[in-house]
């Protein structure tokens, strides 16, 4: 259950300890998430010599307080409230050492085999299938220990499928990646329990035990290019604010690297790289495709004042979905979505109810009583929903500018047609629309008038997002893609990205996953493309 | 027009129309001053920040300002606001600073870009113009009323202007959040906060402080097991 191995003992820590000024191992991996802790026990149990960094600090289960004051702070990007270029979404992103696995609410979903089909068709990836991965997820899922939860669902979740069933549309349960979970419900703040199989607790340990060594508070500031091929990494420290301390200073020689930043920070390597590469920058992105296509899953949300307490801060955050509207149009037609729970804590909760004052303390009261649904929707399939593209601000730091589709306009309003709906057949006495101008509303026909009535505008619309994924696509043309179906550079030698950054569109599924399944098959390729000698379970 | 003059002229325009005249005069006669007398290292907000703030806050927080009152049937608006009168604005001040420690701390955790966005924005509240509004506001709250205070922060919700709305949610998110990460304001929404338990289970793990103990040692007496390094070259 708990970390046999003690991470602490293999790290360096840039914003306290004086860097190294060069270093040389097999494999650098950027960021320590789900792409980055696959990839190094894969690689380090191969044999190979694995230097691991990442921006963000090392917590572990004693700093978990189940406090969102001190967990936004020390766990997420700015404080939990990263946003979008023009502001109108706010992304939920981690930023600690196992990325967002430390602090996501353990949803684990097999990719659907309708998204792994596009991507085939759409964008030729070859090895993907459904029958090609099958033996990867089951590893993953043995491995993190993932199975639909068996206790029963919390009142929020409860709420959910209690809707769902009165309107007799589809919904399950959701597997999860625990181990000895106490069904407390603050996974978002970190399990103080090392419950949640996260990278911080599985596989990084596990990496760590073997020789991998993590450098935290370290940026990967741009890759060393020589030619066509990639030599290395420059890393730049940060200081515990998580903002730049000093660039450039350490140099990292490695035989390949792997960019497992997620969809915002990979892209963002390869642009800084570009903008810094004095040599020869014309290799790292010929056909302007990093950044490009990067996909949030949407997220509408309503909120519901049910007659008895619901306390959905308390017990499993998700363990009930619906998948009625996920692909209500078929796969490229209009933007489906899935339904979800979020759980409510005091201050996510209170800073999503826009009003102030008097007005605000007002809704606050009824805090306990709040059912809380999500639609989160499934973007990049349609042919009017193209992403976002990550772009560097003047800090080189990395900004997404993610506009909102006509497509994506009226999948929001659909599917908070259905929340509400959802709500009402749950038995909710008022429900609110998550909206600047909505307000409480007493009966599903006046709440289905005033969201037919809501303005389509950014920053009207509270739109936020927990999933980034795309950036740097992987496909078969490198004129539209950055990587290879085995997640190779389509320019630059000695270069993998493995992580979310590669999918081509969304999934219409939480990406952890997808992401740990894609990056074991593909890494454990790696493994022995560099030689290294692939464990035998891994020989699928 | 870039982004500084376009807030600028937006809010001379809401000053206006909240009467400025008055509120002038009263900045030209006094020189307001307010309690920041806590011992907070702030990272971030200056003196000017803090007094804008020290009015901003309590309007997002409604009549209920005091932290350490959360008891749900002392009809805590009727008494605060009597309170405020009574003690003027220090116990206001007290209470309020620790929501303004959390902006702070919160801000000095955000990017350099988007606090360079605040960073103009506070400085454009805590301006000439801002200080007409803070003035203005500063009578008002004396006299118990915060209505022109909430009406302004409804203008800058329901503005037109992009940028007037961006401010609002900004503020919004620093403030409400600030404050109810505070454990005090937790019974008066009936949250229960964390179990006790799974507290007590977890302070026996083992403790990870690595930022704030230096790991040179361990490294050094490991060095990289696995990569070859070189320190310090120079």
């Amino acid at each position: 259950m708990t970390n046999q191995f003690n991470l602490t003992d293999s790290v360096i820590n840039y914003a306290v300890d004086s860097p190294l000024a060069e270093i040389e191992c097999d494999v650098v991996i950027v960021g320590s998430g789900a792409g980055g802790g696959v990839s190094a026990e894969i690689l380090a149990r191969s044999g190979l010599k694995v230097l691991i960094v990442e921006e963000g600090p090392l917590r572990t289960a004693s700093d978990f307080k189940m406090n969102e004051k001190q967990a936004y702070a020390d766990l997420y990007q700015e404080v939990a409230g990263r946003q979008t270029k023009d502001k109108a979404i706010q992304i939920l992103q981690g930023r600690a050492v196992g990325g967002s696995t430390t602090v996501n609410w353990t949803s684990s979903f097999r990719t659907p085999v309708n998204t792994l089909d596009f991507w085939n068709k759409k964008f030729a990836i070859d090895g993907l299938t459904p029958n090609q991965l099958s033996p990867w997820f089951d590893w993953v899922e043995r491995r993190l220990h993932i199975s639909p939860w068996a206790v029963p669902a919390n009142r929020n979740n409860q709420l959910l499928a209690h809707g769902a069933e009165r309107l007799g549309w589809k919904h399950a349960i959701i597997p999860r990646n625990v181990h000895g979970c106490a069904n407390l419900g603050y996974c978002g703040m970190g399990c103080p329990l090392n419950a949640k199989q996260s990278m911080l607790v599985t596989t990084l340990p596990a990496a760590a035990e073997l020789g991998a060594q993590l450098i935290t508070r370290a940026r990967a500031e741009s890759l060393i290019i020589e030619g066509d091929q990639v030599k290395g990494v420059w890393l730049s420290a940060m200081n515990q604010n998580g903002q730049l301390a000093k660039l450039n200073v350490s140099k990292i020689s490695a035989k390949h690297v792997v960019l497992s930043a997620g969809a915002i920070g990979s892209p963002a390597v390869l642009l800084r790289s570009k903008a810094n590469n004095l040599n020869n920058p014309s290799n790292i992105d010929p056909y302007k495709n990093v950044g490009a296509r990067t996909f949030l899953h949407p997220v509408t949300a309503s909120i519901a004042k049910m007659q008895e307490s619901v306390e959905a801060y308390s017990g499993a955050p998700q363990s009930i979905y619906s998948d009625q509207f996920l692909w209500r149009d078929g796969v490229t037609g209009e933007l489906g979505y899935k339904i979800e729970v979020p759980p409510m804590h005091p201050v996510l909760s209170s800073t999503l109810l826009t009003r102030h004052g008097d007005q605000h303390r007002q809704l606050m009261k009824d805090f306990a009583f709040y059912q809380a649904n999500l639609a989160l929707l499934r973007d990049g399939f349609n042919e009017d929903s193209r992403g976002g593209q990550v772009e560097l601000d003047s800090f080189g730091y990395p900004l997404l500018d993610y506009k909102i589709s006509p497509a994506l306009w009226r999948g929001l309003k659909h599917a908070m047609l259905s929340m509400t709906e959802l709500q009402f057949a749950a038995g909710a006495e008022k429900v609110m629309p998550l909206h600047m101008d909505a307000k409480l509303e007493t009966s599903w026909a006046s709440a289905k008038r005033a969201i037919e009535g809501l303005t389509a505008k950014e920053l009207r619309w509270q739109i936020m997002s927990a999933h980034v994924m795309g950036g740097c696509a992987m496909g078969s043309d490198e004129k539209t893609s950055v990587v290879t179906s085995a997640g190779r550079h389509h320019q630059l030698g000695r270069l993998s990205i493995l992580d979310g950054s590669i999918f081509p569109t969304s999934l219409g599924v939480n990406p952890q996953l997808t992401i740990y399944a894609i990056t074991a098959k593909l890494v454990s390729q790696l493994a022995v493309d560099l030689n290294g000698k692939l464990p035998n379970d891994l020989n699928l | 027009m870039n982004r500084r003059n376009f807030i600028r002229s937006a809010l001379g325009v809401t000053i206006l129309g909240l009467g400025g005249t008055t509120a002038y005069q009263l900045y030209r006669q006094n020189n307001i001053e307010m309690p920041t007398d806590d011992n907070f290292n702030y990272q971030f907000l200056n003196q000017n920040d803090l007094m804008v703030l020290q009015v901003l806050v309590p309007v997002f927080l409604s009549s209920e300002l005091s932290i350490n009152e959360t008891d749900e049937n002392d009809k805590s608006a009727e008494k605060t606001k009597k309170q405020h009168k009574d003690n003027g604005a220090i116990v206001t001040a007290v209470n309020i600073s620790i929501v303004i420690q959390n902006i702070d701390s919160a801000i000095a955790l955000l990017s350099q870009s988007t606090q360079q966005e605040l960073r103009e924005l506070l400085d454009l509240l805590a301006s000439m113009t801002g200080r007409l509004l803070v003035a203005r506001v500063w009578l008002d709250w004396q006299s118990a009323a915060v209505n022109s205070i909430d009406e302004f922060l409804n203008e800058w919700r329901e503005s037109y202007l992009t940028l007037l709305q961006i401010a609002y949610r900004g503020l919004h998110k620093l403030v409400i959040g600030s404050f109810y990460a505070e454990a005090s304001t937790w019974s008066s929404i009936g949250y229960a906060g964390p179990p006790q338990f799974a507290l007590n289970l977890s302070s026996q793990k083992s403790s990870s402080k690595v930022d704030k103990v230096s790991e040179r040692k361990q490294i050094n007496s490991k060095s990289f097991a696995a990569c070859k390094s070189k320190r310090d070259i120079s």
